[in-house]
């Protein structure tokens, strides 16, 4: 199969990005990894005439974090960058495992962490983390700069609430308040360079509450999913026990909508929302004690 | 009498010929060659109809894209194809039969200009009722496949049921079965089920044509594991002369079975051949997502297995009803239906046997060649059904099958006696490798283990005058020339037949070299399939070397004035320590040796070797029965170690044991690569694989997307391969085939350490998480067995699927 | 579409190549006649068609030419010497029987180059993790974590890792 012609540019300002994505309003895409957009293209279930590369634009890569205000991703930055990223491994250990669970460690050099974001398919494996930790996408378009919380942003499966024009330029995940763990659990079909069947990041935080959690589901929903029922169950628990970690998995499947296709069934899905939601909070809870907070 | 010495002839442990090349990227697959801006592209048009008449195809669009240059449909090409049974056309005419049918050709200047016009032709269909489970389509003939099936032309020991979707039925009648069931002590009856499964080589199929429109010569370079079958189908489906048609074979990225036969170059041929492409070259690349649309793939099957067994737990029948869904075509697909016919009871002895194996058409990709050739569908059912069979009658399963076993001497299920072979050995090996009699805590948290066994056996399953022929070449410099058009599609054959000439030649290995398979400067061969090269082209390797070999005494005798039987040839050296000389092979073994007498004798030192096996006999088509049905048997055994997480069916492969008779190891390095590769291809496919289609036929797992394959990451942590030698009689230096054995019972293992495990029993393969976890839920509420049936499934996909609004 | 220049260093030589915004990169090397890089499945799952990129093994056909732009792009071919040497992965492939096919075998040595760069002495966990994204049929990775065990070993007697991992 071979991609159908299209025009590329490479602008070097995001102004420039944005005003030629003006110009070519619905026939412009943008490209950050590319990972997805060139297998879609090959598919020809996207045929854009302009194709809009963010990675010649400087201020587009580059991770910073500090302690007040959290994490913040730039559009380019691959998720092996995140990955490797010491504050990301100990702050945000979500979204790390997130990152390791990806596809494979080549597709994870080019393959970046907002690409996966912003294309808003249901088993992204970062979505769940990024729900969990409650991201804040920072978007540049025709019309200046906007915010958006990452709650708000992917509305269906490939859908976002971004505008023609708009580009994600970076994502702030706001530093927990309070010591805390996190890790996403992945289910596949097998070991490595699978997509997600059930995916669950889980935030453990020692809150001025005391514990709280924060638990997100990828794969199991046309949009990404917060156990909110979950989470008030396990609230104030460090260690919860297994009657305590059933009730809150079943909250938590009470919660997802999950399809069947061919790569698993709503039923499974269902049965596996709960295991690894246990899984997960146990996960968590283990690497509080194991002083990995 | 042979007088040589060398370091690396058969049995040495050497590195592989053409690795170097692989390794420094410099070997040119056929999508790899060049040939220039003359260079033209096709791109197939697909149905999206499982069956259905076409009524239009409207290809004025597709002709008005700027480079395309024609555009040809299945009217413009009416050839039939095929190996045993004719029922295949490389384009579909009137009618589609399954969903990715190529209906049209589109002929670029480039691969984008093809793609572009083919996303611009237009068909119109009118819906025919379609068939996509073989049980239904084998017992209701209310759909037809082929309805013209009457008028194929077929090989004589293929036996098609015409008004029927039976492509071939193969029988096995022997003694009274039911006399046997009558008076049994137990009676076992079970089914086993798996969807089709794909080859999953690397490189996807690629062809280039060329006819020269002057002579009509065509020119087919392709990746085909087998040139001379190639030819020959082709030749028959054109009616073309043999020597018109020159197949050229380049290095062909893995093949399993997949690139046999004749797979995509009719298809290329369609477009090279039509008037209006004028000669020049067309090219025919498959991309990753139809590779198993264009080309077979395993055969789904649906075996029921029926044992009668007196109270020494002897096996005194069995029954057995084997269903082959062969989908569109069995032009190759009717032989493995064969071939799991004629070994049905698998690595045992039983006297009364009755068999029924199917090939059944239905209206989906088709099936054909892999790697096992219908033993893995047999044995993974068998071999279940042993174990089923054992725990029943309250014995250790080991034991049933040592007390079962076909042992040397004994009868097949078609009368022959059994080879030779140490399997009881290889039993013993693995009993104590895996510790299979020992239960064993599991090593992860929350995990349960279990261990599985199964036996494997298999034939070269060909026709019975597959033949092979080598020359053997001894340039002026010593160094030597293999033709032999055997494909090393990566199972080292080239470094075997190295061995095999430097063992007669006295030759070193690294002075002899083979050649990619071509059909004109190579002798025949009849197809790299079925584990046979080493041993039938083995044969015909070692003829000609021997035939080389036999000539240099005579001519260094007369040269050196002393007798024939002092000349020895030594690392290359020839030598006749009688009279002192030492010489390497030169010139003179070309030119001609100047003789004391001054004239001269000789000439290029050529030698040829011929092979068919000389004593197989058909098996008789009402009862199955022949003195010699096949060569010879492999015979082997898997054990292995597992662990289930019970909460999500995952399934770790904690050690795998795996043991054949080789009879004799020509060149260990590519059995010992063979044993481990085809080990975790079988693991991969017992766990992971299974093709998928929706309630309208359409594949939904056509690439490596939704198509998984074990990745480095699903290997076990000990894969232990190991071989036993009981030389065969009649072979090259005792060897047997192991190519494909190992593939065979690595799926039957797993499902039996899953019963060990768990205690339920599944019944359909692949043992994936999803159907694991299944079947540890059913045995919660007190099930015994789960058997999922994918055709069922497929009938329900438009129930059971749910989608986001 | 119009064709355009793209300016890539490719295995130590300055290299212009003219291509179509849709080329990507493993069509484009291909077409300029660098065949070790192979096409298997022209959607990142397979790794047949790996190479390295300043540093990090990349799937090429993940990546359009014209991003190759002022990078330097390593292919299995670059690894031989000037005088036909082999590198150490590739000898160790070759003498543990890690090659088959030889469809999968540049792209798993390109993998395996950039990864003994960064972990010269690899554990068998990180090895099979490293290889994750690079398929094989045939030989069911055992010989091939072997031979990466060996080139590792070897490279780092030759002393190719001066100063530790880099």
């Amino acid at each position: 199969m071979s991609m159908l012609a299209f025009e590329m540019e490479r602008p070097r300002s995001l102004a420039a990005a944005v005003e030629i994505l003006g110009k070519y309003g619905s026939k412009a895409m943008i490209k950050a990894g590319g990972t997805d957009v060139l297998v879609w293209m090959r598919k020809h279930a996207v045929n854009p005439e302009m194709l809009v590369d963010l990675s010649e634009i400087p201020e587009l890569g580059g991770i910073s974090f500090y302690p007040h205000k959290g994490i913040k991703i730039g559009a380019m930055c691959t998720i092996n960058q995140v990955a490797e990223h010491e504050d990301a491994r100990r702050y945000y250990g979500a979204l790390t495992d997130a990152c390791l669970s990806h596809s494979d460690p080549l597709i994870r050099n080019k393959a970046t962490v907002l690409g996966n974001v912003c294309a808003s398919v249901p088993s992204g494996d970062m979505i769940p983390a990024f729900a969990a930790y409650e991201a804040v996408l920072h978007v540049y378009g025709p019309e200046g700069e906007r915010d958006i919380l990452f709650a708000d942003f992917i509305t269906g499966p490939r859908k976002n609430v971004l505008v023609p024009g708009e580009i994600v330029v970076s994502a702030t995940l706001p530093l927990p308040a309070g010591q805390s763990t996190g890790c996403y659990i992945k289910l596949g079909r097998r070991n490595a360079l699978d997509l997600a069947q059930v995916g669950v990041a889980c935030v453990a935080i020692e809150g001025e509450k005391g514990r709280e959690y924060q638990l997100a589901y990828g794969a199991v929903a046309p949009r990404p999913v917060r156990a909110a029922e979950a989470e008030d169950i396990l609230a104030g628990q460090t260690s919860p026990d297994a009657p305590l970690l059933e009730k809150a998995a079943k909250a938590a499947a009470a919660a997802v909508n999950p399809i069947t296709d061919v790569r698993a069934s709503r039923e499974y899905r269902f049965s596996m929302v709960e295991e690894l939601t246990k899984r997960a909070v146990s996960l968590c809870a283990e690497r509080f004690r194991g002083g990995n907070a | 009498m042979k007088q040589t010495v060398t370091r690396n002839g058969v049995g040495a442990w050497t590195t592989r010929k053409y690795d170097l090349e692989k390794a420094a990227g410099t070997l040119a697959f056929t999508d790899d060659l060049r040939f220039g801006p003359e260079l033209l592209h096709a791109r197939a048009f697909r149905s999206t109809k499982a069956h259905a008449e076409i009524l239009s195809v409207d290809v004025s669009e597709a002709m008005k894209v700027k480079g395309v240059v024609k555009v040809i449909t299945g009217k413009d090409f009416i050839h039939r194809f095929g190996l045993y049974l004719m029922d295949r056309t490389p384009l579909a005419i009137g009618k589609v039969r399954y969903v990715g049918e190529p209906v049209a050709l589109v002929i670029g200047e480039t691969e984008e200009a093809a793609e572009e016009g083919m996303l611009k032709v237009a068909a119109k269909y009118k819906d025919l009722p379609p068939i996509f489970d073989p049980v239904k389509a084998a017992t209701d003939n209310s759909v037809l496949v082929h309805p013209e099936l009457e008028t194929y032309d077929h090989v004589p020991f293929i036996t098609p049921f015409p008004g029927t979707n039976i492509a071939n039925w193969f029988r096995i009648r022997r003694g009274d079965v039911d006399k046997a069931f009558a008076e049994a002590e137990h009676v076992v009856e079970e089914a086993v089920n798996c969807p089709q499964i794909a080859h999953g080589f690397l490189e996807p199929h690629c062809c280039i044509c060329k006819e020269d429109p002057a002579t009509g010569n065509l020119t087919i370079w392709s990746s085909a594991q087998s040139a001379f079958a190639l030819r020959e189908i082709v030749a028959k489906g054109l009616d073309y002369p043999l020597n018109k048609i020159h197949v050229i074979a380049p290095p062909i990225g893995g093949g399993f079975g997949g690139k046999a036969g004749m797979t995509v170059e009719a298809l290329c041929l369609a477009g090279a051949m039509n008037p209006e492409i004028k000669g020049r070259p067309v090219k025919l690349y498959i991309p990753r997502e139809e590779v198993m649309l264009t080309s077979w793939v395993r055969q789904a099957y649906v075996s029921k297995i029926k044992l009668a067994i007196d109270k020494e737990g002897k096996i005194t029948a069995i029954k057995n009803t084997f269903y082959f869904d062969t989908g569109i075509s069995a032009e190759y697909g009717a032989n493995p239906v064969r071939s799991a016919g004629y070994s049905s009871t698998g690595c045992y002895y039983v006297p009364n046997v009755w068999t029924d194996s199917y090939a059944v058409y239905t209206n989906k990709p088709f099936g054909g060649a892999y790697r096992g050739f219908g033993l893995p569908e047999l044995m993974g059912a068998m071999e279940v059904v042993i174990d089923i069979a054992a725990r029943k009658i309250g014995m250790d399963p080991i034991e049933f099958r040592l007390k079962n076993m076909l042992k040397p001497g004994l009868p097949t299920c078609t009368g022959m006696p059994m080879n030779a072979h140490a399997l009881d050995t290889i039993v013993n090996k693995i009993v104590e490798k895996i510790r299979l009699k020992e239960k064993e805590p599991a090593t992860r948290k929350g995990w349960i283990r279990g261990k599985g066994f199964a036996l494997a056996l298999k034939a070269p399953a060909m026709p019975s005058d597959a033949a092979s022929s080598a020359i053997v070449k001894i340039l002026g410099d010593g160094t030597v020339d293999v033709l032999a058009a055997t494909m090393d599609m990566g199972q080292g054959a080239y470094t075997a037949y190295a061995q095999m000439a430097s063992e007669e030649l006295g030759i070193p290995i690294e002075k002899i070299k083979c050649y990619y398979p071509d059909t004109q400067s190579h002798p025949y061969d009849w197809q790299t399939v079925a584990s046979r090269s080493c041993w039938s082209m083995g044969m015909a390797v070692k003829r000609a070397a021997t035939d080389a070999r036999e000539k240099l005494p005579a001519l260094y005798s007369e040269y050196w004035e002393t007798e024939p039987e002092s000349i020895t040839i030594e690392h290359g050296i020839v030598k006749c320590k009688k009279k002192g000389k030492a010489e390497p092979i030169g010139e003179q073994i070309q030119s001609g040796f100047m003789m004391p007498s001054g004239n001269y004798v000789g000439g290029p030192v050529i030698g040829s070797g011929s092979f068919v096996p000389p004593d197989v006999i058909y098996p008789d088509p009402e009862t199955g029965q022949s003195p010699k049905s096949v060569v010879h048997f492999t015979v082997g055994a898997v054990g292995i170690d597992i662990e289930v997480d019970p909460a999500t069916g995952a399934v770790e492969v904690n050690k795998v044991s795996a043991g054949y008779d080789v009879g004799k190891a020509v060149s260990p390095i590519n059995v010992k690569g063979q044993i481990e590769g085809g080990t975790i291809q079988g693991i991969s496919a017992g766990l992971m694989e299974g093709m998928y289609y929706d309630e309208h036929g359409k594949l939904l797992t056509p690439d490596f997307t939704d198509y998984k394959i074990a990745t480095s990451m699903d290997v076990p942590r000990e894969v232990d391969s190991f071989w036993e030698e009981t030389p065969e009689e009649l072979s090259p230096y005792g060897n047997r085939g192991v190519g494909e054995h190992s593939m065979i019972s690595p799926a039957p293992a797993i499902d039996n350490a899953l019963f060990d495990a768990l205690g339920i029993r599944i019944h359909t393969y692949p043992l994936g998480r999803e159907r694991v976890y299944k079947a540890i839920q059913a045995k919660k509420n007190g099930e015994t067995d789960l058997w999922e049936y994918p055709y069922a499934l497929e009938q329900s996909y438009k129930n059971a699927i749910k989608e986001w609004k | 579409m119009m064709k355009r220049d793209v300016h890539f260093i490719l295995n130590g030589r300055q290299t212009t190549l003219s291509v179509e915004p849709r080329t990507t990169l493993l069509r484009a090397l291909r077409e300029y006649g660098v065949t070790s890089v192979k096409r298997g499945c022209e959607e990142g799952e397979c790794g047949t068609c790996t190479v390295v990129v300043d540093d990090l093994a990349q799937k090429s056909c993940m990546m359009l030419a014209l991003e190759a732009e002022g990078k330097s792009v390593l292919t299995v071919e670059g690894l031989v010497g000037p005088k036909g040497e082999l590198h150490p992965i590739q000898q160790a492939f070759i003498e543990e029987g890690a090659i088959q096919c030889g469809f999968c075998t540049p792209g798993m040595i390109m993998t395996t180059y950039a990864f003994l760069r960064k972990t010269p002495d690899p554990s068998e966990d990180e090895i099979r993790a490293a290889l994750a994204g690079n398929l094989c049929r045939c030989t069911g990775y055992i010989p091939i974590f072997r031979a990466v065990q060996k080139a590792a070993k070897t490279m780092r007697e030759l002393g190719h890792f001066p100063g530790g991992a880099r």
